[in-house]
């Protein structure tokens, strides 16, 4: 008995070493895998297909670039999704896109990068093709290259300064010692005449470096695809449904409602269906963005191929906060503020400090570059300033010459939460004088 | 009494006056029957009750940042629980312009839910005890009989909806909650989703010999079509999907709840022409049912 159970011990043993062994060792399958980048109006997505995949969804009217490639994918059960292993294998594939369905189109690869510009409203994306691709990423390695000269032109013009400084400081030091004032006074004033050297200013954008694929730009629609080789061939594994949607809505303006002493808890409204209730203990910023309304399900697809969404629901996805608007505001309702009836605020820059003590909280400030605190700093957030108060508030975004936007109007309702609901609820049981129609009707038949 | 064999609705050739007096008369009948129960004001009652707390506590809800779930733990657990459902995006937008688009709906589940079984029970209790015939064999026939459900349910429907509309306005003054046209448009997509489900109560109970069965096939069918919505709001992956979701979009055209859906999603991207479409489809499916009831009954008799 002993024996054979040892035997069994003995036999079993491999097999199980080689589970603890192996068991987190995922399988790695070579694949063609589709490399997709696009820009949805606020920021640069990139995903990928593999072959487990049967769509791919594109922004419809929008510049995206597609490339195929060979490489080692592998399923992650832990985050439960396909990752690439592209240092063993990432080999781009050449030939050409044949998309078919409406228009039957060849696509050959092109040259491609995406220029981003840094503003106080955030970043924008451009793309550019083949020729001006290549000037782009030329002329911007251009002035990398000579900023990277000044930025050491720069340093070294410091150090000598400081190198200079020390050597003087010393000097001072030491004929302030010997007691020769006169000569020391010299030298201070020749300390004092150092000139700064003026830092390099940043180039306040980025080209990407130059990449190879092909650029895809397609009408709504629902497509199917596949690589055609240079044998003119369709390679194995490239085939492809392709989803091309548009916005249900575009170009509508969204704000951010940021409570003057809530920094950290801003409340988004994304439609102009939208009502803003709030408490009214509290100024508001308004911090308008452009929106467009996407399928959530198309949308999720297109930032991540293996993600999830909801094919009936639409989102609202912010693109970029509107740049240089008025807002007009108009105050109704009781207590509503006289001087505030009918009035246009401007967009202001505003800092925002944590107020000291055990309070924790935040307070916004106009920005203001003389106060100590906010020296060296720029503005936490560009918005408009909605003071506290009571009743409604409308409002609507226009540009400097009046055009209001579209879809920018919106409510905001300051709640009367002082007010109790007890004459509510009572009338709410205003229906149970209802079953006196029965009882009446009860004692009538009882009486005849 | 007449049999199955010879169906009462094609015994005679009624003129159109006569049946609409017949609809009249019966369905001042249904609406007196609703007037004197108890539990007609019972429930209207605890509809309003439920209303006003879902407003109370969205009024609570809100602070200097907005509305937020998390300050009401009542809140907290409806957020939860269609966030589960339909996702958070869909909760989100049902909340968007206040509390009223959810408030007149559960304030209005209890009373559509007692009138569907109120006319599913009485139809089947009439039907077997020979009254249904009996009132057929006069100025009457099957479809005026089915009418007058549906004018006398419709009627009450529409006073409660009212009566919601003004108690909903009224705590909107209140508290100065935004109230209009999104709030009509609500009440109107509940009359016709009303009037839709009580078409498919009559439906339901023309196919079954017994109430009680009829209640519980009733149920059985509105939860799974309420399923089949619930479904259909799923996070899918792109692809064909699973049998149960590809089942729940086959479903939903025959579904009073995905035009409700459809008409309050489009109420609230402002899609006027959506908006009526889902309502034109709401209105279409409450004649199907209709006709398939008479249908029904004229080929099953209405023994």
């Amino acid at each position: 008995m002993a024996a054979a159970l040892f035997g069994s011990v003995l036999l079993l043993a491999p097999g199980r070493a080689a589970t603890i062994l192996w068991t987190d060792v995922p399988q790695k399958l070579e694949q063609v895998v589709y490399s997709v980048v696009t820009y949805d109006g606020a920021a640069l997505q990139s995903t990928f297909a593999t072959e487990h995949s049967d769509t791919i969804y594109l922004l419809a009217d929008v510049d995206s670039f597609v490339s195929v490639r060979k490489a080692f994918v592998y399923y992650w059960p832990l985050t439960r999704e396909w990752k690439i292993d592209s240092d063993t294998l990432n080999e781009q594939l050449t030939g050409s896109l044949v998309i078919s369905g409406g228009q039957h189109r060849v696509l050959l690869p092109v040259d491609y990068t995406y220029r981003s510009t840094t503003s106080r409203y955030g970043i924008s994306w451009e793309s550019y093709t083949d020729e001006q691709a290549r000037q782009e990423t030329s002329e911007y390695q251009d002035a990398s290259d000579a900023l990277a000269r000044a930025v050491v032109a720069y340093t070294n013009t410091e150090n000598r300064l400081n190198a200079e400084r020390g050597r003087l400081i010393e000097a001072i030091r030491s004929l302030v010692r010997a007691g020769k004032t006169a000569e020391a006074q010299r030298l201070v004033t020749q300390y004092n005449s150092l000139v700064e050297p003026v830092a390099p200013v940043q180039l306040g954008y980025e080209v990407r470096p130059l990449q190879k694929a092909f650029g895809v730009n397609l009408p709504q629609g629902t497509y199917s695809m596949h690589l055609r080789d240079w044998s003119g061939g369709t390679l194995e594994g490239s085939e492809k449904q392709l989803v091309v949607f548009s916005p249900l809505s575009a170009g509508v303006i969204g704000y951010d409602i940021i409570p003057g002493d809530r920094w950290t808890r801003p409340q988004e409204s994304s439609s102009v269906m939208d009502a803003l209730y709030v408490s009214g203990t509290s100024d508001l910023y308004l911090r308008p963005f452009e929106e467009t309304e996407l399928n959530d399900l198309d949308y999720s697809r297109m930032v991540d191929n293996q993600s999830l969404g909801s094919p009936r629901l639409f989102r609202w996805v912010r693109t970029r906060q509107v740049q240089s608007s008025v807002l007009h505001l108009r105050a109704e309702g009781a207590g509503s503020r006289p001087a505030e009836a009918a009035s246009i605020v401007i967009e202001q820059p505003y800092f925002v400090h944590q107020v000291p003590g055990s309070s924790l909280g935040y307070q916004i400030v106009p920005f203001n570059q003389s106060q100590p605190d906010q020296q060296g700093h720029d503005p936490s957030l560009v918005a408009f300033h909605l003071p506290s108060g009571s009743g409604r508030l409308r409002f609507y975004l226009s540009r400097p010459d009046g055009t209001p936007y579209p879809g920018s109007e919106r409510e905001v309702r300051v709640l009367r939460q002082d007010r109790h609901g007890n004459g509510l609820f009572l009338l709410a049981l205003l229906p149970l004088l209802g079953l006196g129609v029965p009882l009446l009707r009860r004692l009538k038949s009882g009486r005849t | 009494m007449s049999s199955s064999a010879a169906p009462i609705g094609e015994r005679a050739q009624r003129s159109a006056p006569l049946r609409l007096r017949a609809v009249r008369v019966l369905a001042r009948r249904r609406l007196l029957e609703h007037l004197l129960t108890p539990a007609t004001w019972v429930l209207a009652t605890f509809g309003l009750v439920l209303a006003f707390l879902i407003v109370e506590g969205f009024v609570r809800s809100v602070d200097s940042s907005g509305f937020d779930f998390s300050l009401h733990p009542p809140y907290e657990i409806i957020y939860g629980i269609i966030g589960s459902a339909f996702g958070v995006t869909y909760v989100r937008q049902l909340f968007g312009d206040g509390p009223f688009a959810f408030a007149s709906l559960v304030a209005f589940a209890p009373v559509l839910l007692y009138l569907c079984l109120t006319s599913i029970q009485r139809f089947g209790q009439e039907r077997r005890s020979g009254v249904v015939d009996l009132v057929a064999a006069g100025p009457a026939d099957v479809p005026a009989y089915l009418f007058s459900f549906g004018a006398a349910d419709t009627l009450v429907v529409v006073a409660y909806l009212a009566l919601t509309g003004l108690f909903l306005a009224i705590s909107g003054i209140v508290w100065n909650l935004a109230f209009g046209l999104t709030l009509v448009a609500y009440l109107l997509e509940l009359l016709f989703f009303a009037a839709s489900l009580l078409g498919l109560a009559l439906f339901l109970v023309s196919l079954v010999r017994q109430p009680a069965s009829a209640v519980a096939l009733f149920l059985m069918v509105a939860a799974a079509l309420a399923f089949a919505e619930v479904l259909s709001f799923a996070m899918v992956g792109g692809g064909p999907g699973s049998g149960a979701i590809v089942a729940s979009w086959v479903l939903r055209w025959l579904s009073p709840f995905y035009y409700l859906d459809a008409a309050r999603m489009a109420a609230r991207s402002e899609q006027t022409l959506q908006f009526f479409s889902a309502l034109l489809g709401q209105a279409v499916l409450c004649a199907a049912f209709l006709t398939g009831a008479y249908l029904t009954a004229r080929s099953r008799g209405t023994q």
